[in-house]
């Protein structure tokens, strides 16, 4: 195959072209390429990891391939976007993470109602052990509760042969297909076998039916017919490839998903290939009946290896009772519940089952145990980040001030500010939860000051239905809107606040839409203005028992960079004049920018391979120690930051 | 090319230091000698500017994605408080390959120091190799790139301790991407002279017999 360099770029891209061989894909790209493979003619989602490559990479080959692919205002109304598509004979597919589908919940379960005519196949992708989550969700229950099937692969390149199989396997039982994926498997890229990419269908045709209009005399009928045809799928599931029986011993190890890339390596690695039967589960919901009876025959124990909720063992012991087979099943009660699978704890569960010890080659002797203190290194706001020099200037604030005040955060980069020096989200929850909670603290908190912050993608996929309660109920809160023009956390997809050839959709615009009363913008570098705007809402909120709204505009510091830099625009970092430096500490222990740190002398030192001379930090300094390494005219790159 | 059963190897750094781009670059390499691997990288909030480990697997009798604690032969260390916190993905006797670069992690007052780290690590039981990336890059006038660097010391080593294919080098050349392609080139010849002075031939003989012990 053609040979391709490495970038830093998605690399779907990069083997479009190319309809044979093997690529080093990430199982999200995999996934994308299967549904290119199999035709995709729409695709759109709201990003969130681990899910966010899926439509990433499917976007940046859009125009070559001739699909149309969007990023949707949030999950539910990017569900709906390709419901409608594949309601209409076109082939899409959906991704979102875990908690994406609970806001994609209402539309998922009438989905099964109507069915759909052609390939609809919405993947999941679940976040074990919360690398990048609020919480822990195991989304082959959604499965049980939509009847929707649910399948999960073991590797990018049965992730890539999956998707193919679902878009058919949808389009022939006129049904959505859930592909599960998680984090380890949607972040791992490894050897996937490219096939040719078809013609792909755009347009298509939209025929009336009682059955797309779920009013109670049809629902009810369709309630009947989902679960004739959940029965028929079913059946249709023993005949998909990629469940396999392999193997044989007096054990069946029954193993769903990606746990199967870490079961089967485990017994491999204890020696355990001769005396184990394997069932390899691609369908986890629900499982293949006849192949599960076929496999147990003639064995003593079934053990079943899967992560997160017993969903699997609860099917295997429904089944085996059902049909009379006494076996004794093994499942959550040699394994954890919670967070992900590992090498480590597969060969654990088969230790237990074949009473093999432990040998003291993986275990860390005590006199091993670190005797240096490692701090921690949680992620930080970026040099350069507009949201830095806000929560520097409100913590200042709150603590000169003595300001009781309760900070219901929200999803996205400025979670962040949990962590100190800023200690400034007194509540990161839900999409959209920051307005909504501080809908009901402002009217339970008798002396608190209640201010809700949340980013501009936020606001636009969840927020606004709590500031229209706000709004219209008269909360009195302090709403901040950090206004950085892009979905940032995820990788700069963009939010209806980003510019696309001048087309956006200003926040400032939709809130007094909604009946806002007390509108403020703000640069966030100007910490004057954060201080006095602030100070001016918590005095209108307190006054008037209204909701504020202040918008912090400025862009994300990445993509201002990667602007500045592309223009060709000199970047001048900025010194420290060592002479004037009187070691106070507040740039590099209060402002807390990665670029600067404290000396032996306690006097501030900026790196200058991190510095991005965005001069945020110059006004934090008492004495103006700051100051850029040469004269610079900062008005030239300003526009790349609005 | 000689077939690699099972060669385990983390990358650790901080956030932006360029964990993925190297890991891509191992994988791809291996790709194109015809060794199959698979890579759990990490995504998301860690990218910025937090701790950071990619698991990169190599070899055919890989199929799960994330290596245990005390079962990888190579470490890659970007960044010296990120290589003492992931050391012991180390097994023993493995090789840490470590950049002499230290982040210390902002608004939280640590005193580190690299000397301590370096002390720490020293006490561990593995082989630890030091190298300059950070400053090599610079030097170069790429400073973004000690990653190159790094990935130079890393077949470096792999040369020194069994006979990787004559054509790695060509394949390095295809996988490195076309911007500032000689001064990658250039950092990448330095990082394999850089580790291989760091070896001398008993400790070449003990390396190879644990990297080698899986293939």
């Amino acid at each position: 195959m053609k040979p391709y360099p490495v970038g830093k770029a998605v690399s779907l891209k990069k083997v479009l072209g190319i309809y044979s061989g093997v690529a080093l894909l990430l199982g999200n790209e995999a996934i994308a390429r299967g549904a290119l493979e199999s035709g995709v003619g729409v695709a759109a989602a709201y990003p969130g990891t681990p899910s966010s490559e899926i439509i990433g990479s499917l976007s940046e080959v859009a125009g070559d391939v001739g699909i149309y692919v969007e990023w949707s205002a949030n999950e539910k109304v990017a569900f709906e976007f390709c419901w409608a598509a594949a309601l209409s004979g076109v082939r899409a597919i959906t991704a979102m993470k875990h908690v994406g589908l609970n806001v994609a919940a209402d539309a998922l379960m009438s989905s099964a109602y109507t069915g759909v005519e052609e390939g609809f196949v919405v993947v999941s992708a679940d976040d074990p052990s919360m690398w990048s989550s609020q919480n822990e969700q195991d989304n082959r229950l959604y499965g049980l509760i939509s009847y929707i099937p649910v399948f999960e692969p073991d590797s990018p390149g049965e992730a890539k042969e999956l998707t193919k199989a679902l878009f058919d396997f949808s389009a022939r039982v006129k049904h959505p297909a859930i592909l599960r994926t998680t984090t380890r498997l949607s972040h791992a890229r490894g050897p996937v076998e490219l096939g040719p990419i078809p013609k792909v269908k755009t347009k298509g045709s939209f025929n009336p039916s009682p059955a797309h209009v779920l009013v109670p005399s049809n629902a009810r009928i369709r309630r009947l017919e989902l679960l004739k045809k959940f029965e028929a799928i079913q059946k249709e599931l023993n005949s998909l490839p990629f469940n396999k029986v392999y193997g044989d011993g007096r054990v069946l190890i029954a193993a769903a998903g990606l746990s199967h890339a870490y079961v089967s390596e485990a017994i491999s690695r204890l020696r355990l290939t001769n005396r184990v039967r394997v069932l390899k589960l691609t369908t986890v919901y629900p499982i293949p009946e006849d192949i599960l009876v076929k496999a147990v025959d003639g064995v003593d124990e079934v053990v079943v290896v899967e992560e997160l909720e017993p969903l699997v063992e609860m099917q295997v012991r429904t089944i085996l009772h059902k049909r009379d087979i006494e076996i004794k099943v093994h499942g959550r009660e040699l394994g954890e519940r919670a967070y992900e699978m590992t090498l480590d704890r597969a060969e654990a569960m088969l230790r237990r089952i074949f009473n093999i010890p432990t040998t003291s080659r993986t275990v860390i002797a005590a006199d091993e145990k670190p005797q240096l203190s490692i701090p921690p290194r949680p992620p930080v706001f970026c040099p350069g980040c507009p949201y830095r020099p806000l929560f520097f200037e409100l913590r200042r604030l709150v603590n000169q001030q003595k300001i009781k005040a309760v900070f219901s955060g929200d999803i996205g980069c400025y979670s962040l500010a949990f962590y100190p020096p800023y200690g400034l989200q007194d509540t990161c929850v839900e999409m959209g939860g920051s307005i909504g909670l501080a809908n009901g603290f402002s009217r339970v908190l008798e002396d608190a000051l209640v201010v809700s912050v949340i980013g501009d993608s936020t606001f636009y996929h969840a927020g606004i239905p709590a500031l229209v309660n706000s709004i219209y109920n008269q909360h009195p809160q302090v709403l901040i809107v950090l206004d950085n023009l892009v979905t940032a956390m995820t990788g700069h997809q963009p939010s209806p606040a980003t510019r696309v050839d001048g087309r956006y959709i200003p926040i400032e615009n939709v809130v007094r839409g909604i009946g806002a009363e007390f509108v403020s913008i703000v640069d966030p570098y100007d910490i004057a203005g954060v201080r006095r705007e602030f100070l001016r809402a918590v005095e209108y909120t307190r006054k008037e028992k209204k909701t504020a709204v202040l918008i912090f505009r400025r862009k994300c510091a990445l993509v201002a960079l990667d602007e500045i830099r592309e223009a060709g625009e000199e970047i001048v970092p900025y010194v420290v004049d060592l002479a004037k430096c009187i070691g106070c500490g507040i740039c590099y222990n209060f402002f807390a920018c990665p670029a600067i740190a404290g000396r032996d002398d306690k006097k501030a030192s900026i790196d200058p391979e991190l510095c991005i001379g965005c001069s945020a930090c110059a006004p934090v300094c008492p004495v103006r120690a700051i100051q850029p390494s040469k004269p610079v005219d900062l008005s030239k790159t300003l526009k790349y930051w609005f | 090319m000689e077939r690699i059963r099972e060669l385990n190897l983390v990358i650790t750094g901080v956030g932006g230091q360029g964990q993925l781009f190297l890991s891509r670059v191992i994988s791809e390499t291996f790709l194109r000698l015809g060794i199959p691997s698979l890579v759990a990288e990490t995504h998301g909030m860690s990218q910025r500017g937090g701790s950071v480990i990619v698991h990169v697997r190599i070899g055919d009798a890989v199929k799960a994605p994330t290596i245990p604690q005390k079962q990888a032969e190579i470490m890659i260390g970007m960044e010296l408080i990120e290589a003492a916190r992931y050391v012991d993905y180390l097994r023993d006797g493995g090789v840490a390959i470590v950049n002499e670069k230290l982040i210390t992690p902002p608004g939280r007052n640590v005193k580190l120091k690299e000397d301590d780290l370096l002390k720490y690590l020293r006490e561990k039981p593995i082989k630890l190799l030091t190298v300059r990336s950070s400053q090599r890059a610079v030097s170069l006038g790429i400073p973004l790139s000690a990653n190159v660097h790094m990935f130079g010391a890393f077949i470096g080593l792999l040369e020194a301790v069994r006979t990787l294919d004559s054509s790695v080098d060509d394949v390095v050349k295809s996988v490195l991407p076309r911007r500032f392609l000689d001064q990658n080139l250039l950092l990448y010849r330095a990082g394999k002279e850089d580790i291989k002075k760091e070896l001398n031939l008993e400790e070449i003989e003990k390396i190879k017999k644990i990297l080698t012990e899986k293939y």
